[in-house]
């Protein structure tokens, strides 16, 4: 399989190509194509960056193709990650709605590019944000069973590991899906928590205690977080998410890493490529992603974080889970919201 | 479907794994090939696959060989009953050093 990345240049793209290469996901006879924008910074950046990724993994590297605008790409996996990001900086994008004028002209001129030169069996993993956005204006283009937004997986990965490291375990130990908005909106699912070596009432009863009701509302919480950020530091700030459940967690404090200046470019392509590697090995994934719906979970018409299965032709199913009432109605309304 | 010749004109001959690369690239979408010839024609080298595809994937193949750093020129064309053979000629057309390349 060839991939894509569009965006190479950026802090997550290059992560995502080093990540992909040193993972050695893709075989010397496939390529990754670097797609970048010419006028932009990346006509400048992106051919030092293939000469430096030729210089550290020779051995196996792929072929490695320059791209510059949507119009020449050309993979069968597509990786969408270009595009402005929350910051704080002076200048960035502050809001979704902001995020969303800035980032959806090039999201959907890509599928729209796929759409008439591709093969018409392409895969998109839509990471720019905001990505509920980024899916809809895909699935304008393309079948939307080929169209899958990275949100819920990673939002899934980091409420694992803050269950995990609350309970002093591995993350791999830990299973939940995140589902609904990647963003405010977005509900931890306590009904699907499940925690090797935790089945007994014992454990159980550790698991309950992780939920933390009286945690401010997600909005609020985001609010608090970025001003402590900006008065009094990151290490301030990721104190007091600390004090929060691990569904607040989740969301909080990749804003933090976020507006701390470090991103969040090494977790984001780990598990970007854990899935890609998954996909191209032919496995099928179950996971939590962004996707259009048309009624098969919840009754839901749109885009939403819903539980998948994910292979290397796309999503090859909804999982009908079986939620609580009130994480249900928070899946619904987190659609609305977005 | 239909029958297809994919006629390359090859960067250089004398890079290993030309051949390969250029194949894969039709093994990655599931494209059997009936005929794959290796030759020096016209005094460059080329590369003619016979295979069978849709028009669609056909187009998606010409575009993707032609960001290859092995190929110079993409050409493919109908069969229309003829084999790879006779696009470059019974010995590969003019050559410098005996007909073939790369063997």
């Amino acid at each position: 399989m060839d991939v894509a990345i569009v965006g190479a240049a950026g802090t997550i793209g290059r992560q995502i190509a080093i990540t992909l290469l040193r993972a050695r996901v893709l075989p010397p006879t496939a390529r990754l194509q670097l797609v970048g924008r010419r006028g932009g910074a990346s006509e400048g950046l992106l051919p030092g960056f293939a000469a430096d990724l030729a210089d550290a993994f020779a051995e196996d590297l792929p072929e490695i193709d320059l791209a510059w605008s949507p119009d020449e790409i050309l993979a069968d996996l597509v990786i969408i990650a270009a595009g402005a990001t929350v910051t704080g900086l002076p200048g960035a994008p502050r809001d979704r709605a902001a995020l969303a004028a800035a980032n959806l002209p090039l999201v959907e001129a890509c599928a729209r590019a796929i759409a008439r030169n591709g093969h018409g069996e392409e895969l998109l993993l839509v990471v720019t944000n905001p990505v509920e956005a980024g899916v809809a204006a895909c699935c304008r283009h393309l079948d939307r069973r080929r169209v899958i937004g990275m949100g819920g997986f990673l939002d899934t990965l980091r409420f694992r590991q803050e269950i995990a490291a609350e309970l002093g375990v591995r993350r791999q130990l830990v299973h939940g899906l995140v589902l609904g908005e990647h963003g405010p909106g977005l509900v931890p699912v306590w009904s699907t928590v499940r925690v090797y070596g935790f089945e007994s009432e014992d454990g159980a009863a550790r698991i309950a205690a992780l939920r933390r009701p009286h945690d401010p509302a997600p909005a609020a919480a985001l609010a608090e977080i970025g001003a402590i950020v900006a008065r009094e530091g990151a290490v301030a700030a990721y104190r007091r998410a600390d004090a929060w459940g691990a569904g607040l967690r989740a969301l909080v404090k990749p804003l933090v890493t976020q507006l701390s200046g470090a991103r969040t470019p090494v977790g984001s392509a780990e598990m970007i490529v854990r899935l890609v590697a998954s996909m191209l090995a032919g496995g099928q994934f179950p996971a939590a992603a962004q996707v259009m719906l048309a009624g098969e979970f919840l009754g839901i018409h749109g885009v939403c974080g819903a539980p998948v299965v994910i292979s290397n032709r796309g999503i090859e199913r909804i999982d009908a889970l079986d939620l609580d009432p009130t994480e249900a109605e928070a899946v619904r309304a987190s659609v609305v919201r977005s | 479907m239909t029958p297809w010749l994919c006629v390359l004109d090859v960067a250089s001959a004398s890079r290993p794994g030309v051949v390969a690369r250029l194949t894969g690239v039709f093994a990655e979408r599931g494209i059997s090939l009936s005929e794959v010839v290796a030759v020096e024609s016209h005094g460059r080298p080329t590369v003619v696959l016979a295979f069978i595809a849709s028009a669609h994937l056909c187009d998606h193949l010409a575009r993707r060989l032609a960001r290859s750093p092995d190929v110079r020129a993409v050409r493919i064309l109908p069969a229309e009953g003829r084999s790879a053979w006779e696009l470059v000629g019974p010995r590969g057309g003019p050559s410098t050093h005996g007909g073939g390349w790369g063997g």
